[in-house]
């Protein structure tokens, strides 16, 4: 019997990407009661399966000059308030044989226009910054882009809603909305072990590639359009800079550093739901051989993983490549006659920030709230950092851990991962916990340290006996999704142990109760 | 010198060939890259349990389905073997292993249930000693759960808990004060373990147990082929002791694999370890020599006949290049139907990958086949995961068939070099 719930507040967010965690934060902070509701963990759409980059604008200087300007002045302002989540690698525009030479220029300038500081320097210089990028580089210039981490960036905003106040649903599913007289009044929802209502006065969307089933769920139409991107992991850094072509964003033109990894991005094809995103072996050869065009050598390294994202693009003017990077906030009592429903639209990791200050702008003035927004000054680190979440302080505290590690990739150990175990409320998801520790990222992608983190959480009572077996079985699953696209000569072997393991020796592959994440 | 038989690989199917070939009278090599995965899988020899195409039920009778999957599957390893010298070969290695110093269990009537530390049990056939008080559990049956505290491989109280849902009279207890080494896996832990360690470990548990309890402990007893270690420990705690296998590296599979190379050495077989197959030379119409990587050096290896053990993907005999799977050293054809997807949706499911039935196809005598379906030498001989038609994992079949196609091609591959006779 699922148990029933009452709740009630002003605000209810509608995910928890790192919009709506950002919104969050930002009506915490003005004193606004609200709360989120995920339908599974934070980042679980677009904002954690991007490549992690703080835009410096540079991809979007030529063909769309108003975002291009948004993300110079967001990546600035994150820099500042949250450098925590921040690695300042800066970036690398490289024109290759074969570029359009007359783009090389018009980026350039195009970048003076919104502000970018660029700093040409000659192909000599450029190889010896990188010395991994393909010697045939003709010219380059430098641009201020950065690596973010978008996992701790939502955990950090949710976390500081909370101290302020904000509170959160995860794992939970918005199932419909109670409309009275043409106003939003209530949102219902349900999770794996409750369901219930929760009274507000005003409901935001910002649910990305979910934004468009949401509003359906009020009878409202919204104008995206999706196009999925997918990405490739690889084991290691081939530069200390993010690189980009001298040419239009197409496929597989970024190479973002990303902590002990690279990140290779990314292709764009139209897709029409946000959910069952297949990775196609095209996509993977496509990405490999453009990789190899940038860092010669790549298509021989090896990768860890793939995973595709949608990307929620306003549908006004352009599709994929072309629509617009900006955002829009609908007031849908102006639009559709709905009072107490806003949407949040389109946008970038890059400018979440924002997008929720306009955001949280439009709500509180419909409250009659005049406190304004915050988020552009106020450090988002007040207080401290996640428990363990960076690698320096999780190597110093290694000693405290008996037994060593449980991950030796990630060097996460025992106590880690119960901290963040008590953290999440005693739910028994490896996920959750791979996101908060970083543990099974390295090369097994946890086909080791999974087993062992489980065996944890039972010792602990996180994890009752009876879900051992579907908790290890859809974890393994999960994680063949991302693999599978990607197997090859190292991989396929690292697989092949793991299938001696969980199939041959532990008998899973028998198990009656085999249980796939949708 | 030119050898009778070269065998590449050192794993259950290249040690079978090699001891075969040599008790022929054939003078062999044995090259191995390195350890080999029997270090790395559990130490049991699984014959058969899951018979392709059928539910997710174990069968009781390994023999018996390997004689029915003989005469179903005309593509399956079985069905050039034959149920008969499957069964003698099983003898056959429970003998050079016991000789070895490291005793597998004789009967091959039925499969065995091996608790494994998830708290599944593993289907198998040939169980080492270490094994044998914990097989086939009846739930009346008191256990007692001995962990490690620091050995992250093993969770004693998780075991016990999962066990007790399952309606076993079970409970668990764990030792502090065992150093297990930074890593903390079962190989760290065995270092420490000399002879002293073993009789105050068999105190410790003696001390612990009680009446009528049987006890189950992570494999961390020494890394050494000798059952004695096991042995005494039973003498000393007075109470049936039995080992619980769990994540890689596997003291059970580092025991056999030493056993094995420890009587391809007295047998007379010379050992190349640490050395890649990389390709071979032709000389009148057959296969001449062995080009190998010795580090940086390159060596050639001459014989009269060869054996490829090379095994599956974790080993290298095959690999996946894109999405075609090749055969790297002697770029023979693989059973890959066109558009058939390598790998299913699902890690794990009972319907297993189509990867895992991918190697080389052989004729009657297991020489491997070439593009025109005729045997690609008349001198090169295939045995174990490199054959084509079995998923050694997903069945649950590798280890029957790769002593059995080893032992086979070890004594064709010495009868082709003129040796002895061919049975």
């Amino acid at each position: 019997m699922l148990r029933e719930t009452k709740l009630k507040t002003d605000v209810v967010i509608v995910g928890g990407g790192a919009t709506g965690c950002g919104i969050a934060r930002d009506l915490a902070l003005r004193g606004i009661d609200a709360l989120l509701i995920e339908q599974k963990d934070v980042a679980y759409g677009a904002t954690g399966r991007c490549h992690g980059l703080l835009h410096s604008g540079v991809r979007y200087a030529v063909s769309d000059p108003h975002a291009a300007r948004e993300c110079i002045l967001e990546n600035q302002i994150i820099g500042r308030v949250a450098p925590e989540c921040v690695e300042p690698v800066g970036g690398m525009v490289i024109e290759l044989p074969g570029d359009d030479p007359s783009y090389f220029l018009k980026l350039l300038e195009a970048c003076r226009s919104a502000g970018i500081k660029t700093i040409q320097i000659t192909p000599g210089e450029a190889k010896a910054l990188e010395p991994a990028i393909n010697p045939k580089v003709t010219r380059s210039f430098l641009v201020p882009d950065s690596s973010i981490d978008p996992f701790l960036l939502c955990l950090q905003n949710l976390r500081a809603a909370e101290r302020h106040g904000g509170r959160y649903l995860l794992h939970t599913k918005v199932t419909g909305f109670t409309i009275s007289s043409g106003k939003v009044i209530g949102v219902k929802f349900e999770s794996d072990d409750e369901h219930g209502e929760v009274q507000c006065k005003l409901v935001i969307l910002a649910a990305g590639g979910w934004s468009k089933q949401m509003a359906a769920l009020a009878g409202v139409n919204i104008p995206m359009e999706l196009s999925k991107g997918s990405l490739i992991i690889m084991n290691r850094r081939f530069t200390d800079r993010v690189i980009n072509r001298s040419r239009l964003p197409s496929d597989g033109d970024l190479l973002i550093p990303n902590g002990p990894t690279s990140i290779i991005g990314t292709t764009s094809i139209p897709v029409p739901s946000a959910d069952g995103l297949l990775i196609e072996t095209s996509e993977i050869e496509l990405l490999m051989r453009q990789g190899d065009v940038m860092t010669p050598g790549f298509e021989k390294a090896r990768s860890l993983r793939a995973y595709a994202g949608v990307r929620p693009l306003l549908a006004i003017g352009g599709q994929g490549r072309e629509a617009t990077r900006g955002f829009l906030v609908i007031d849908h009592e102006k639009t559709d006659g709905i009072s107490g429903l806003i949407s949040i639209l389109g946008g970038k990791l890059t400018t979440y920030r924002l997008m929720a200050e306009k955001t949280a702008d439009l709500a509180a003035e419909k409250l009659g709230s005049n406190v304004k927004c915050q988020t552009a000054e106020r450090p988002l680190f007040e207080d401290a950092i996640l428990p363990h979440y960076h690698r320096s302080e999780r190597l110093s505290r290694i000693h405290e851990v008996e037994g060593g590690l449980v991950c030796e990739c990630e060097m996460v150990g025992r106590k880690h991962i119960l901290e963040v175990a008590h953290e999440l409320k005693g739910r028994p998801d490896l996920v959750d916990i791979q996101h908060r520790t970083r543990l099974g990222m390295g090369s097994c992608q946890g086909g080791f340290c999974a087993f062992r983190a489980l065996m944890i959480l039972v010792e602990e009572g996180i994890c009752p006996p009876d879900k051992v077996e579907s908790v290890l079985l859809s974890f393994l699953n999960l994680r063949w999704k991302g693999i599978m696209p990607i197997l090859r000569d190292d991989m396929a072997r690292e697989e092949h142990l793991n299938y001696a393991i969980y199939a041959s020796l532990f008998d899973l592959d028998r198990a009656a109760h085999q249980k796939e994440d949708p | 010198m030119i050898y009778d038989v070269a065998v590449i690989g050192m794993g259950l199917a290249g040690m079978s060939a090699a001891l075969s070939a040599s008790e022929m009278g054939a003078t062999a090599a044995l090259i191995g890259s390195g350890p080999g995965t029997l270090n790395l899988a559990s130490g049991c020899i699984d014959v058969m349990a899951y018979p392709p195409n059928q539910d997710n039920l174990p069968v009781d009778d390994p023999i018996a389905a390997v004689r029915q999957v003989a005469s179903e599957f005309s593509e399956h390893p079985y069905a050039i073997l034959g149920d008969k010298a499957v069964a003698k070969t099983l003898s056959w290695i429970s003998a050079h292993t016991a000789a070895g110093g490291w005793p597998l269990s004789s009967d091959l009537s039925k499969n065995h249930r091996v608790l494994t530390a998830v708290g599944r049990f593993k289907i198998t056939c040939l169980v080492p000693e270490s094994y044998l008080a914990g097989i086939d559990l009846p739930l009346y049956k008191p256990l007692l759960i001995l962990g490690i505290s620091g050995l992250r491989d093993f969770s004693a109280p998780m075991l016990a808990e999962v066990l007790q849902m399952k309606g076993y009279k079970v409970r668990s207890t764990v030792l502090q004060g065992i150093p297990v080494g930074f890593q903390g896996h079962s190989l760290g832990v065995s270092r420490f373990f000399s002879e002293s360690g073993i009789k105050q470990l068999g105190l410790q548990i003696r001390g612990f147990v009680r009446p009528g309890e049987i006890v189950g402990i992570p494999p961390i007893l020494p890394p050494m082929p000798d059952i004695q270690y096991f042995r005494e420990l039973q003498k000393v705690a007075g109470v049936e002791v039995f080992e619980i296998p769990t994540l890689p590296p596997s003291l059970p599979g580092i025991r056999l694999s030493k056993a094995l190379r420890a009587r391809c050495v007295s047998s007379g077989v010379e050992l190349w370890e640490g050395v890649h197959a990389l390709s071979m030379e032709e000389s009148g119409g057959k296969i001449g020599s062995l080009l190998l990587a010795a580090g940086p050096n390159q060596r050639k290896l001459q014989a009269k006949t060869f054996v490829m053990a090379t095994g599956s993907y974790l080993s290298g005999g095959i690999r996946v290049k894109g999405d075609t799977v090749i055969e790297p050293i002697f770029d023979l054809p693989i059973n890959q139907k066109e558009r058939m997807p390598l790998f299913s949706t699902s890690f794990l499911s009972s319907s297993g990958h189509n990867a895992g039935k991918l190697g080389v196809g052989v004729d009657s005598s297991l020489r491997p086949l070439g593009k025109n379906g005729r045997p690609a030498w008349e001198n090169l001989f295939a045995a174990g995961d490199i054959l084509a038609g079995h998923d050694p994992l997903a069945e649950r079949c590798g280890g029957g068939v790769a002593a059995s196609s080893g032992r086979i091609a070890g004594m064709n591959a010495a009868v082709a070099a003129g040796k002895g006779k061919k049975s």
